[in-house]
């Protein structure tokens, strides 16, 4: 099988699967339409740049720009892993931003409530 | 999104001032002490409610604010200053009603902003209806007051934020700043906690298109308020944040 269109098939559903992850993340509200798009348009880069492996190598060596060996199986192997990381990687990051900003708005409800219940309590009469 | 149009409704006579303050010891009451109970614009009188968002300080910043009359909310952990401004317009929108607030300022806590700022900053906005009114610095009359390390930071910042958002205010780094309370839930849903949420602020007012006007404002720099302030990395976080909320949002 051409190793080229095993590197195709083996990162494709990662590729879709990353794009479905940024849509699904703007419809259910945890990330915002701009980081939506960013995303969406990353991974189809990454995916066309992808099925483009092959005839940007051959017309590189073509023009004598490179004397690399031709993809291998370590090769294809490496690329998944570092596809599959950066889908990891976004995942975490998103996951990240989201607790950051749960904790910042539970931070700031409680700080408000404090100074509501001094108020009740009497302690504080300034407004 | 229509002016606040805020003369004329009697029911709304307030203008709450947040001050975000960390490690304000010594200087806060001042400041608080500063701002009048009352501003008269146009024949109508605003009330004054000082909110003080002490950040987690390891001073006596929470006691003195206390003592000296303003409304304290307390961060339990050191947040930066955007998390505490918007800690204030959170209770702010939350209280609004209650309090009759009708416009929303923000100042400094370290002295640097004048309450004469402030009152012709509401004039201003009564006259203009402006939803956003944005003390600026870096005027010709400020030259002496400001340090050249200041103003040249200042204006570098200013033009980061022209160059990522196409925002056109001369001095995006003032913290004096006046919100209509109309315009004030499209605002405060800002998402950078430290200082890159005064750009953020103009960002969210040039995307709901609101009418954003400036207005000269004196400086004044004492040795204390000169040692505080953004340090380089400060500066490099500042600009990260931003780069990263154009990028992703």
């Amino acid at each position: 099988m051409n190793k080229y269109a095993l590197l195709v098939l083996i990162n494709s559903p990662l590729i879709v699967c990353a794009v479905l992850m940024a849509v699904t993340s703007y419809k259910t509200g945890r990330s915002t339409r701009r980081r939506c798009t960013v995303l969406v348009v990353f991974w189809l880069l990454v995916g066309i740049g992808m099925l483009f492996v092959e005839p940007a190598y051959n017309s590189l060596v073509r023009a004598n720009l490179t004397e690399s060996p031709p993809l291998s199986v370590f090769d294809i192997i490496l690329l998944t892993a570092l596809i599959f990381l950066m889908l990891l990687l976004v995942q975490l990051y998103d996951k990240l931003t989201n607790l950051s900003r749960k904790v910042s708005r539970m931070h700031e409800g409680i700080s408000i409530m404090e100074e509501s219940k001094l108020k009740i309590d009497g302690s504080v009469s300034n407004v | 999104m229509e002016g606040s149009g805020v003369m004329g409704d009697a029911r709304r006579d307030v203008l709450a001032v947040i001050i975000p303050a960390y490690n304000e010891a010594g200087q806060i009451a001042e400041v608080i002490r500063s701002v009048p109970a009352s501003l008269e614009v146009g024949g109508q009188a605003f009330r004054t409610v000082i909110i003080v968002v002490e950040d987690c300080s390891r001073d006596s910043t929470y006691h003195e604010a206390l003592d000296a009359g303003a409304i304290v909310i307390r961060h339990f952990m050191n947040s930066g200053a955007g998390a505490a401004t918007r800690t204030g317009f959170s209770y702010v929108l939350k209280n609004a009603e209650r309090l009759n607030v009708a416009y929303v300022a923000t100042i400094d806590a370290d002295g640097q902003h004048s309450s004469d700022d402030l009152l012709r900053m509401l004039q201003e906005a009564v006259a203009t209806k402006a939803d956003l009114i944005v003390g600026n610095r870096l005027h010709a009359g400020n030259k002496q007051d400001m340090p050249l390390h200041r103003t040249l930071g200042n204006r570098g910042l200013s033009l980061i934020s022209r160059m990522l958002f196409g925002i056109t205010t001369e001095d995006t780094q003032s913290g004096l700043r006046l919100i209509s309370i109309d315009a004030l839930p499209g605002i405060a849903g800002f998402t950078i906690d430290r200082y890159g949420f005064c750009t953020e602020i103009l960002w969210r007012a040039r995307q709901r298109r609101l009418k954003v006007v400036e207005v000269p404002i004196a400086v004044r720099y004492s040795e204390e308020t000169l040692g505080k302030g953004q340090s380089n990395w400060g500066v490099f976080d500042l600009v990260t944040d931003l780069v990263a909320l154009r990028l992703i949002g």
